[in-house]
């Protein structure tokens, strides 16, 4: 684990978070504003801050795996 | 609790600001001696300042699908290479909270609320709170304070106990008169609404840096220093001044248990004793006269009177149109432990007079409490040397809780009574038992001498009759704040 593969998964993401659905981008993107009050965003989700926590990191972990595919695909072709 | 959680939720506690003190040290330990886990954290926390970065350029809205955002230069990576190789990862996170609220006793920060850089303006309660470097702080109402970053907090007012552990070494408050940086250790710092400024060292070493002068001063253990221009003025420790993490499980499980509707309830029989001399709640607009701060009591949003310095006092004048053959005082206080020859809870005044029962309360160098009454003698036999009726129980705990006082004084039954938390302590006989004066007098200090009081009293409480052990137990149990 280097650097310069950091810096290939920080590339891998672009193409991963474009596969997502819109509502579900969306809601990412807000969840990792600067300013973001969780509180707000989760109500407005439908789900208890907890619930929201625990959907975020399932999309982490999604967006993680999804990463270390692309970067896979990329070294065997 | 020792439910150890598995490394999915510590990873996610971590990434969303949530970790507790012993989820850091598990993710400590996890990452010290797995190289898997160091990998995917080194992964985890790359994703999310990726994520971080992307959300900040972005528009909820149609764009053009070839769009391609330009990372910002994350120099910080480099950094937490470096960071990796000594094993204190946890410090870098861009976007994530400064601190997390642990705990609160009847504030308005509930448990799990994050906090950011906004102003926190804390009018009731007390809440403890837990920093991303793992510096847990508690911080008591009324107060206003922000966190600059997760090693920096701006007490603007208000006062704040540190329990620093290694993770957060250098954790700094910033008061309007100076900053307080912490070697990792436990530390308070008290800045009253006019920005005086007190720092207090339980242990360890804490840096004192005066706003405005070059001198940097090294404070240790048992030390307190009152910041201002120039090298800051030495005063005395008082811990009881502040609420630490120990304190906050039993503050809390007392207001749920309804002790506050408890205890308002006895008060409010005890206003319609037809013996009541004076019961004082310092809940009432007009402030009684004298030199004090007005501090939190025993209850989110109550008011108590703070005696700090030498001089600092509350004039009383109650009862003193008769004589009382029987007097019960009673008192939850919040002292330090002084080693001065006596702090004074209650002093009339006109020592020199030599008026036969005038009374005075006070708590001893050992101590002990005392109720004295002028021209009162001990009956023979007596164990108390100073001549004086003594608690056989020091009555002061080492860290400066609140506690409940309360002597019962029979001049037909010649005897005095103590009681300490609403339990019996011991009985004192006299043979001289003048009937009680009371009058003219003073709370926290006496005009003869410079006796003082360090720290609050809450609920003082001057009955003209003599209490039973049971009501001193009741009373004691209805004003609890602890359960």
């Amino acid at each position: 684990l280097d650097e310069p593969h950091l810096a290939r998964q920080r590339d891998a993401l672009d193409a991963c978070v474009s596969k997502m659905d819109r509502p579900q981008r969306d809601l990412l993107m807000e969840a990792y504003q600067p300013q973001a009050s969780i509180q707000k965003i989760a109500t407005r989700s439908g789900r208890t801050v907890g619930g929201f926590y625990q959907w975020l990191h399932r999309v982490r972990r999604l967006l993680l795996d999804c990463i270390r595919r692309e970067l896979n695909r990329e070294t065997l072709s | 609790m020792n439910f150890e959680p598995d490394w999915e939720t510590l990873l996610a506690r971590h990434l969303d600001g949530q970790t507790t003190a012993s989820d850091m040290a598990a993710l400590n330990e996890r990452l010290r001696t797995d190289a898997q886990a160091r990998s995917e954290f080194a992964e985890m926390l790359n994703l999310d300042s990726a994520l971080a970065a992307m959300a900040g350029g972005y528009q909820t809205r149609v764009r053009a699908t070839s769009y391609r955002m330009s990372w910002p230069r994350i120099t910080a990576m480099a950094a937490m290479f470096a960071v990796l190789a000594t094993s204190a990862w946890l410090w870098w996170m861009p976007h994530a909270p400064f601190a997390t609220v642990l705990s609160s006793a009847g504030s308005a920060l509930t448990e799990g609320i994050v906090l950011r850089g906004e102003i926190q303006d804390l009018q009731a309660g007390t809440v403890e709170l837990v920093t991303q470097r793992g510096a847990r702080v508690v911080i008591e109402a009324p107060a206003a304070f922000r966190f600059e970053s997760a090693q920096r907090l701006h007490l603007l007012h208000g006062r704040a106990a540190a329990d620093v552990p290694p993770t957060a070494k250098g954790f700094t408050i910033v008061t309007p008169r100076g900053d307080a940086v912490d070697l990792g250790t436990k530390f308070g710092v008290d800045v009253t609404t006019q920005g005086a400024a007190e720092i207090h060292v339980f242990q360890g070493e804490v840096i004192a840096q005066p706003k405005g002068s070059g001198k940097h001063q090294s404070l240790r253990d048992g030390e307190a220093l009152t910041l201002q221009p120039g090298t800051g003025a030495a005063r005395e420790l008082r811990p009881a001044a502040f609420i630490r993490s120990d304190e906050m499980a039993s503050l809390s499980a007392g207001l749920t248990a309804g002790q506050k509707a408890r205890s308002e309830n006895a008060l409010a029989a005890l206003r319609h004793d037809p013996a009541l001399i004076a019961l004082l709640d310092f809940e009432s607009a007009e402030p009684l006269p004298g030199t004090y701060r007005l501090v939190q009591g025993r209850w989110p949003g109550s008011r108590a009177p703070e005696f700090v310095n030498v001089g600092d006092h509350m004039k009383l004048d109650v009862g003193g149109d008769k004589s009382w053959p029987r007097l019960t005082l009673a008192a939850w206080v919040r002292l330090d432990q002084l080693g001065e020859p006596y702090q004074s809870l209650y002093h009339t005044d006109g020592w020199q007079e030599d008026k036969p029962g005038q009374v005075h309360w006070m708590i001893n160098r050992d101590t002990s409490m005392r109720l004295a009454l002028r021209q009162n003698t001990l009956a023979p036999g007596a164990k108390e040397h100073d001549g004086y009726p003594d608690s056989r129980t020091p009555v002061l705990p080492e860290r400066g809780r609140w506690v409940h006082l309360a002597a019962v004084y029979d001049a037909s039954a010649h005897t005095v009574r103590f009681y300490f938390n609403g339990a019996f302590d011991q009985e004192v006989r006299l043979a001289v038992a003048h009937p009680a004066r009371l009058g003219s007098a003073q709370i926290g200090n006496w005009n003869q001498r410079d006796r003082k009081l360090s720290g609050r009293v809450d609920e003082l409480l001057l009955l003209g009759r003599a209490m039973t052990d049971a009501e001193v137990r009741a009373l004691h149990a209805a004003g609890n704040p602890y359960r």
